[in-house]
């Protein structure tokens, strides 16, 4: 199964944050998606990263 | 058609975050459908958009102003109500501690830096006029003393240098990680702990990532702090740290991603 040709696997990782942050255009945040649904690595990527934001946020309650 | 051939695609409103479940063509469009009606899908997307964030710090114009329930509170710290003050110190002396110690080498400079910090706000609480919140103004005199301090204590360079355009040539992953067609050549394997619940119970991933923040050039430290553990807004967080908010976004890109590597090489050397 090949990724959408606009969007490779590097360039998604560096939009994850723009993502996040509501800052792709529409076409953009469909690509995004496409790519998602097309790649399983980029998947693991972004699940990694949503874990990473999680854990971070977790770390208020964390006592030092 | 690309589209249609999608064997998963991410739900409705949870986007990306949400477990790949859907299997169906008829699931993809609908979610595919779903991005086009709801642009506002993410979880921090502020609701004024662009409108009220900086462009540049020179820019800059104060949006935020102070919180119904800070106004109660600040009446009493300006009448000298000693409860008021210490009700003041215990909603935000932590995270004071932690975003100190992103900007200095240890913990008891840091704690210096707090305390100090305490001392400023209660000789210029008669000078607050309000154009921010309380916390957001707190945590500005926080962050210009500790990257003072962090500065003359050798842990950082000058923040302004950080946050400057050399930020956006670092990647978020190693290129050699990828083809040169850009697809992955070393992608990354699912973790065992798959779960914030099961991942916060590795004791170590966690001290590990404590420590990766504390490792993290300070500005993307400050960013992730602020962003990421006491959940700040952009604007808040531009205002705080005196940054555009471009730059703010591509801190904490550079600094989310950098963790997520540290816990990625945690768990793949585990």
């Amino acid at each position: 199964m090949e990724p959408s040709r606009r969007l490779t696997c590097q360039a998604l990782t560096e939009k994850v944050t723009d993502y996040h942050e509501g800052r792709l255009s529409l076409m953009q945040r469909l690509e995004f998606h496409l790519h998602l649904a097309m790649c399983p690595h980029c998947r693991v990527y972004v699940r990694q990263m949503k874990l990473t934001l999680e854990s971070l946020a977790a770390l208020a309650d964390e006592i030092d | 058609m690309l589209l249609l051939s999608g064997p998963r695609l991410a739900s409705s409103r949870g986007g990306l975050w949400n477990e790949w479940t859907l299997s169906s063509q008829r699931s993809a469009l609908r979610a595919v459908c779903a991005v086009m009606m709801d642009p506002f899908e993410t979880r921090r997307v502020r609701a004024d958009g662009d409108a009220s964030v900086a462009t540049s710090h020179a820019e800059s114009t104060v949006t935020t102003r102070t919180a119904p329930d800070e106004q109660g509170l600040l009446e009493r710290l300006r009448a000298g109500d000693e409860a008021a003050f210490t009700t003041l110190v215990e909603r935000h002396d932590r995270a004071l501690l932690r975003l100190a110690r992103v900007f200095v080498p240890n913990r008891s400079v840091a704690e210096e830096v707090v305390q100090d910090t305490w001392l400023a706000v209660i000789h210029a609480l008669p000078r607050f006029e309000g154009r921010s919140s309380l916390k957001t103004w707190i945590f500005r005199i926080l962050s210009n003393r500790a990257k003072t301090r962090g500065v003359r204590e050798g842990r950082s360079v000058p923040f302004t240098a950080w946050a400057g355009p050399n930020a956006e040539h670092e990647p978020a992953v190693d290129p050699s990680r990828f083809r040169q067609d850009g697809t992955w050549a070393a992608p990354p394997r699912r973790w065992e702990s798959d779960t914030p619940e099961k991942l916060l119970m590795h004791k170590r991933a966690v001290a590990r990532l404590r420590s990766a923040l504390t490792e993290l050039p300070p500005s993307q430290g400050a960013v992730v702090t602020l962003r990421d553990i006491e959940q700040l807004d952009a604007a808040e967080v531009c205002e705080i740290l005196e940054l555009s908010e471009a730059n703010q976004r591509v801190l904490l890109h550079r600094g989310r991603s950098k963790l997520r590597q540290t816990l990625e090489e945690h768990f793949d050397g585990a």
